[in-house]
């Protein structure tokens, strides 16, 4: 049998047939259709349902199947029609080009707006930190993560934090205040490995029904390990003390969610916690200059497990910027 | 010129961005397909329009310097139309201290003993143990608002769950009560002192900390209050909500003196050296030649700073009448 009339047929069968037993959401929200389901031959009454269907078709001449708006349609949603094959099957073009604008139908499910599968998610962004009252830490970050699936992607990120830090007001004041001093770090670079995971996706009207307007968004969860570089900002005893960056492993998990402004481009947010042990200052202070000297004593001995949440504000640019559904609408 | 090269680089990716991002529109199936022209949606279920939702909240502060606040409250609103409501959010506040507060408390003199204060920070600081009792603590905050709902849509959830969905900015006013700390005052001027002594003028000894233990006084004040949230609608009734707010208004967070610029200031100056040859400290009050009246040795409005007072609430909204209505 010929291959399109074949699958012509399946699909009107499909069509006319199920409306009356499946809803959009199903009570039991799973809707699966395997290869097997597609290659078998078609009940017999689809046939005749199909055939019974072409013929209604013809004596109003009104009507166009799914099938051929399916056909007329061009992935990118265009209207473009094989006039001379059409002509050929002596249809009338126009009058169904005319139908179908006046009778556009509404798929149940639609296209995703923007495919993620085997594209490459780049990121760059600006972030601030979200929990240190004493240091403001900005950073620019880059990150890259491909797609391996539409929910689940691999990736790198990158961010540098180095002359962009911001001491608040806050350590100044108490210690004017009370003579304590809360030790503060520098950070200069970091680097992870991530898994993305998009669990939520969705789209917005603005203002609702008044508009034509409608932006589609997902929420990602992320998490990975890496390292950064951090030092402490001598402030316990700054005469004598100074610090090298020492690097430190670091986990991070966060979450963000985007707004498509095209198929490849949108804005996000993110909120994201690099967990890293970190070294501070000694709060101990000596009166002997040869203890003050002595680098041994200028770390407190035990590591501090460390919170550094930041908020990233950013650009998701996927690469290719164009792709293909595999299937029409 | 660092800074300078990496806006310049963030520009000019933004810009490309946009550039290259002209063929391909969001809403280009829409407008050049049959349905050009046609609202972007059409039955929509107004979950909000003409309906009154209330519910708990439960909220907590963020980037405090002294206390941390768990909110305990409530939202009622009235909405005019579907994009457009007006209400209000009340809470209560417990108070946490942080982690900086804590290590104020904690601080102890090479002794071991609690920090007390001194002539160069007195009224500022009362001590290590008396630190928490100065601290302002966040009570109560009522809050009219405006919210106006630009974003309505729906979610799926590992493609089971499927949720209505909307993202509503918010602005009003209202007030906030809390407790601060007392005014008083500690000058050189000893008739006019109003602060407790945290020493026998006469022995010159130290007085134990309770005796000068810091006061809080009521206040209220009012304030304006602008954030953005989200309403997640399970059924046409019920739905959970999400809000960051920023409440900004002027307190003396720390119950600290801080009015005045700098001016004269206490400095850590090297008196001589010891007989290992290890320089030997002292503080000094140092004039310094500006004109400055750091510190006042006033606890009062002066010593009131700007804080941001973000926090963010998760809540249950319960919609009445139960039927929403069916946009055309």
């Amino acid at each position: 049998m010929n291959r399109a009339i074949f699958k012509r047929m399946v699909m009107s069968a499909t069509l006319v047939l199920l409306p009356s037993q499946i809803f959009a959401q199903e009570e039991d929200n799973t809707m699966s259709f395997s290869e097997d389901e597609v290659e078998a031959e078609p009940p017999e009454e689809a046939v005749e349902e199909e055939a019974a269907s072409e013929e209604a078709t013809e004596e109003t001449g009104e009507d166009v199947s799914e099938a051929d708006i399916l056909s007329a349609l061009s992935d990118e949603g265009d209207v473009s029609v094989d006039k001379e094959a059409a002509a050929a099957a002596g249809i009338d073009v126009e009058e169904k080009e005319k139908s179908i604008e006046a009778r556009h139908p509404i798929w149940a499910v639609q296209q995703i707006y923007a495919l993620r599968r085997g594209r490459l998610d780049v990121q760059p962004s600006f972030g601030i930190s979200m929990n240190d009252p004493y240091m403001q830490h900005q950073s620019v970050n880059l990150g890259a993560a491909y797609y391996i699936t539409e929910v689940l992607a691999a990736g790198v990120s990158f961010n540098f934090y180095r002359w962009l830090e911001a001491e608040s007001e806050l350590n100044f004041e108490v210690s004017r205040a009370s003579h304590q001093i809360v030790p503060i770090n520098q950070y200069f670079w970091g680097g992870q490995l991530n898994f993305t995971y998009v669990p939520m996706y969705g789209k917005f009207a603005l203002f609702g029904s008044h508009t034509q307007w409608i932006f589609h968004w997902d929420v990602w969860i992320l998490g990975g390990g890496g390292f950064i570089f951090t030092r402490p900002q001598p402030v316990i005893d700054p005469d004598f003390r100074e610090f090298d960056f020492k690097m430190k492993f670091c986990f991070n998990l966060g979450i963000g969610g985007r707004l498509y402004l095209t198929r490849f481009a949108a804005i996000y947010l993110e909120l994201r916690d690099y967990i890293f042990p970190e070294e501070l200052e000694s709060l101990e202070t000596f009166a002997r200059a040869e203890d003050r000297r002595d680098p041994d004593k200028w770390l407190q001995e035990e590591h501090k497990l460390t919170n550094n949440v930041m908020f990233h504000v950013g650009l998701s640019l996927f690469i290719p910027f164009t792709f293909e559904y595999e299937l029409p609408k | 010129m660092m800074r300078f090269i990496l806006a310049l680089a963030m520009a000019a990716a933004i810009l490309g961005s946009l550039t290259v991002s002209k063929p391909v529109l969001a809403q280009e199936i829409l407008l050049e397909g049959p349905l050009a022209g046609e609202p972007a949606v059409r039955k929509l279920i107004q979950y909000r329009k003409l309906r009154v939702s209330v519910g708990p909240q439960v909220g907590y502060t963020i980037l405090n310097d002294y206390m941390h606040n768990i909110l305990l409250g409530g939202r009622l609103e009235f909405n005019l139309t579907d994009w457009l409501g007006i209400g209000g959010v009340g809470y209560y506040a417990l108070n946490i201290t942080t982690k900086l507060t804590d290590h104020i408390t904690d601080a102890s003199n090479i002794g071991g003993e609690s920090t007390v204060p001194s002539e160069s920070n007195y009224p500022s600081y009362t001590g290590s143990a008396n630190f928490k009792h100065q601290v302002a603590q966040l009570k109560m905050m009522f809050l009219g608002q405006v919210s106006l709902v630009p974003f309505r849509g729906k979610m799926s959830m590992f493609e089971k769950l499927f949720v209505g969905l909307d993202w509503e900015i918010f602005f009003g006013g209202g007030v906030v009560m809390f407790d601060e700390r007392s005014d008083c005052i500690y000058t050189d001027d000893v008739d006019s002192r109003t602060c407790e002594p945290y020493f026998d003028e006469s022995t010159g000894e130290l007085l134990d900390p309770n005796d000068y233990k810091p006061t809080r006084d009521s206040r209220t004040t009012g304030v304006f209050s602008f954030g953005s949230g989200f309403a997640a609608y399970f059924n046409d009734w019920f739905a959970v909500h999400l809000e960051y707010r920023v409440t900004p208004f002027r307190w003396n967070a720390g119950g600290t003196d801080e009015a005045g610029q700098s001016g004269g200031e206490w400095e850590q100056m090297s008196i001589g050296e010891d007989d290992e040859g290890n320089p030997i400290y002292t503080w000094t009050y140092s004039e310094g030649g500006g004109e400055g009246d750091y510190p006042d040795g006033r606890i009062n409005k002066d010593d009131r700073k700007w804080n941001w007072n973000q926090s963010i609430a998760i809540g249950f909204l319960f919609h009445f009448p139960f039927k929403p209505s069916i946009a055309k």
